[in-house]
C-alpha cells in the first residue's frame, strides 16, 4: 500500500449521489412512476458510460416502517421491485444512485429532473442535498487521506477541499478552483471557469415546497453562460417535450439505439407537466 | 465474536447474502450484528434492512476516505458493549476496499476471534466490470478467505467456467463457488465454510 494511495471510490472511477424526502398519496401507480424515474437516470448512466456499472435504487417507507425498495442494476432486466406497500397518504424515500464514470452534479441534476417529471407528488429534504462529507479532519487519522493535501493552501479560511475531494476531482493546490469557491456552494462569475459547475448547489434550487427549481437553467444566462450547458445539450429534448406533440427524441442521432421514453410515458400520461414550459422559449 | 465482511461490487448482492446468513445465523440461535454503509450520503440498504424487519445499524457515509474509520470503530465497540452478538455482519460500499475494512475491524480492539472476508461477485456483469475495472475489482477480492460468484440462477451458459478459471488463476488458493442468493443455489456450501 503506498503512501499516496487514491481513496477506493477515486480508484474505482466511482461516484455516488442522492438525496430524500417525501411522497404524497403514494400507490400502485406512483411506484410505477417512480420506476420510470429510476430507468430514466439508469439510461443517463448508460449513454454516459457505456454500461451500467453500478446501481439505483429506491427506498419507499411509511410511518409504520413498512416500506418497498427498488432497485435497478441492469438495465435489460429493468427495476426491480422487493417488498409491497398498501397505499398511502405519505411516505418517506431514500433515492441513491452508486456508479462508475459519471459526473456526481450531473448525476444528481439527472436524478432531480426524474423525480420531478415523474408525475409523483413529492416533497424533497433540501439538507440531504447539502454537502455532509465535512467531517473532522482533526480526527482523521487516515494517512491516505487526500484531505491532507491541502495543508499547503495559504489561505486559512479555504473551504475548497471539502468540495473538491469526495467527487475524486483535483487536490491540486495550484488549482484555479481554489481561487473563487469561496461563495459556499455559489458558483464563480467567470465564464471561462470550467470547474464551477461543480460547486454550485442543488439545494439552494429546492424551493419552500420542496420541488426542484424550475428555472434554474435560465439564472446562469444572466451572469454569462453557464457551462452546465457545455456537456448537459441533449437535457432539454430527453424530457422538456410536451406528450402529444412531436418527441424530439429522435431529432438526436444519440437515441436511435434507445427506446424513446416519451413513448412509455405516453400512455401514462403526466400528472402535471411542471417542466413543460421549458420548451417553449 | 465472529466479524464477517462482505466484500464486493455495486449490485453483486451483497444486502441479499447479507439477510439470508443473518436469518441462518438466527435460527442458529446466534445473535447477529449488522453494519452496513453505502457510498454516498443517502442509504438505502439500511431502510430496506428494517422495513424486512432486520434489526440493522447503518454507518453514517460521507466523505469515503475517512468516515469508516472513526465510526466504524466506535460503531463496532458500541455493539461489543451494548449488544455483544455472537456475530457481526459488515456490508461496507461496493466502492470500498473489504481488506481496508478488515484493518479497521483489527484496530478497534473488540477482541474477536475471527474476521473473515466473504467476497462476492455478479455473473451477470462480470465481463464488464473486468473489461472496465480489472485491477479494482482484483484488489476488491484479494483479501477474502473465498469468492462466490452470485446469480447462478441467470448465468449464461459458459459463463460460470469462465468467471471460476479467471477467479482462478488470479486466486489459486481460494475455494469459488458458484451461488444465487436469490434461490439458495449453494448456500449450504457457504454456511458450511463459516460455521
Ligand atoms: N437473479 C438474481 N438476482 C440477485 C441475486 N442476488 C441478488 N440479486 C439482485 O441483485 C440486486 C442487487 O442486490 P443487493 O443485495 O442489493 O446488492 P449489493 O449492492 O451488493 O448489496 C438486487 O436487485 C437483488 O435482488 C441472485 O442470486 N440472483
Ligand atoms: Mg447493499
Ligand atoms: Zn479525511
Ligand atoms: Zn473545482
Ligand atoms: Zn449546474
Ligand atoms: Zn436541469
Ligand atoms: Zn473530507
Amino acid at each position: 500500500m503506498s503512501g499516496n494511495e487514491e481513496n477506493s471510490m477515486k480508484e474505482a472511477g466511482g461516484c455516488a449521489a442522492g438525496f430524500r424526502g417525501k411522497f404524497f398519496n403514494f400507490n400502485a401507480d406512483a411506484e410505477a412512476r417512480l420506476a420510470d424515474a429510476l430507468m430514466a437516470v439508469g439510461k443517463y448512466v448508460q449513454g454516459e458510460s457505456g454500461c451500467l456499472l453500478g446501481h439505483i435504487k429506491a427506498a419507499v417507507v411509511n410511518e409504520k416502517g413498512e416500506g418497498i425498495t427498488l432497485n435497478l442494476i441492469d438495465m435489460d432486466n429493468g427495476v426491480e421491485h422487493h417488498g409491497t406497500l398498501p397505499r398511502c397518504d405519505v411516505v418517506t424515500f431514500d433515492f441513491m444512485c452508486a456508479v462508475l464514470d459519471v459526473d456526481e452534479h450531473e448525476l444528481t441534476h439527472k436524478m432531480l429532473h426524474a423525480i420531478d417529471d415523474s408525475g409523483i407528488d413529492y416533497f424533497i429534504d433540501k439538507e440531504s442535498l447539502e454537502h455532509k462529507h465535512h467531517h473532522d479532519h482533526k480526527e482523521c487519522d487516515d494517512p491516505d487521506c487526500d484531505c491532507h493535501k491541502h495543508v499547503q493552501c495559504d489561505d486559512p479560511d479555504c473551504e475548497c477541499h471539502h468540495h473538491h475531494h469526495p467527487d475524486g476531482e483535483c487536490d491540486d493546490p495550484d488549482c484555479d478552483c481554489h481561487k473563487h469557491v469561496h461563495e459556499d456552494g455559489k458558483e464563480c462569475d467567470d465564464p471561462n471557469c470550467s470547474c464551477h459547475h461543480h460547486h454550485h448547489s442543488f439545494a439552494d434550487m429546492i424551493d419552500e415546497n420542496g420541488h426542484f427549481s424550475h428555472d434554474h437553467h435560465h439564472h446562469d444566462h444572466e451572469h454569462g453562460e453557464c457551462h452546465c450547458h457545455d456537456h448537459d445539450h441533449e437535457h432539454e429534448h430527453e424530457h422538456h417535450h410536451e406528450h402529444g406533440e412531436e418527441c424530439h427524441c429522435h431529432d438526436h442521432e444519440h437515441h436511435h439505439d434507445d427506446e424513446c421514453h416519451g413513448h412509455d410515458e405516453e400512455e401514462k400520461p403526466k400528472k402535471k407537466g411542471l417542466f413543460g414550459f421549458l420548451k417553449k422559449h | 465474536m465472529q466479524v464477517y465482511i462482505l466484500g464486493g461490487f455495486l449490485g453483486s448482492g451483497k444486502t441479499s447474502l447479507l439477510m439470508k446468513l443473518a436469518t441462518m445465523f438466527s435460527e442458529r440461535k446466534a445473535k447477529v450484528a449488522i453494519l452496513v454503509n453505502e457510498s454516498g450520503e443517502i442509504g438505502v440498504d439500511g431502510a430496506t434492512l428494517k422495513a424486512q424487519g432486520y434489526d440493522a445499524m447503518e454507518l453514517p457515509s460521507g466523505c469515503i476516505c475517512c468516515s469508516l474509520s472513526g465510526t466504524l470503530q466506535t460503531a463496532l465497540k458500541n455493539i461489543k458493549n451494548d449488544i455483544d452478538p455472537d456475530v457481526i455482519i459488515i456490508e461496507p460500499t461496493g466502492l470500498a476496499l473489504p481488506h481496508k475494512v478488515k484493518e479497521l475491524v483489527r484496530i478497534s480492539m473488540i477482541e474477536e476471534d475471527a474476521d473473515v472476508i466473504i467476497g462476492i461477485c455478479d455473473i451477470q456483469r462480470f465481463r464488464d466490470l473486468i473489461k472496465k475495472k480489472e485491477e479494482f475489482f482484483t484488489r476488491q477480492m484479494q483479501g477474502s478467505e473465498f469468492i462466490l460468484i452470485n446469480k447462478a440462477d441467470v448465468a449464461q451458459p459458459g459463463e460460470i467456467e469462465d468467471a471460476t478459471a479467471w477467479l482462478s488463476e488470479r486466486f489459486p488458493n481460494k475455494p469459488i463457488i458458484p451461488v444465487s442468493v436469490k434461490d439458495g443455489t449453494n448456500l449450504e456450501k457457504v454456511y458450511e465454510l463459516i460455521k
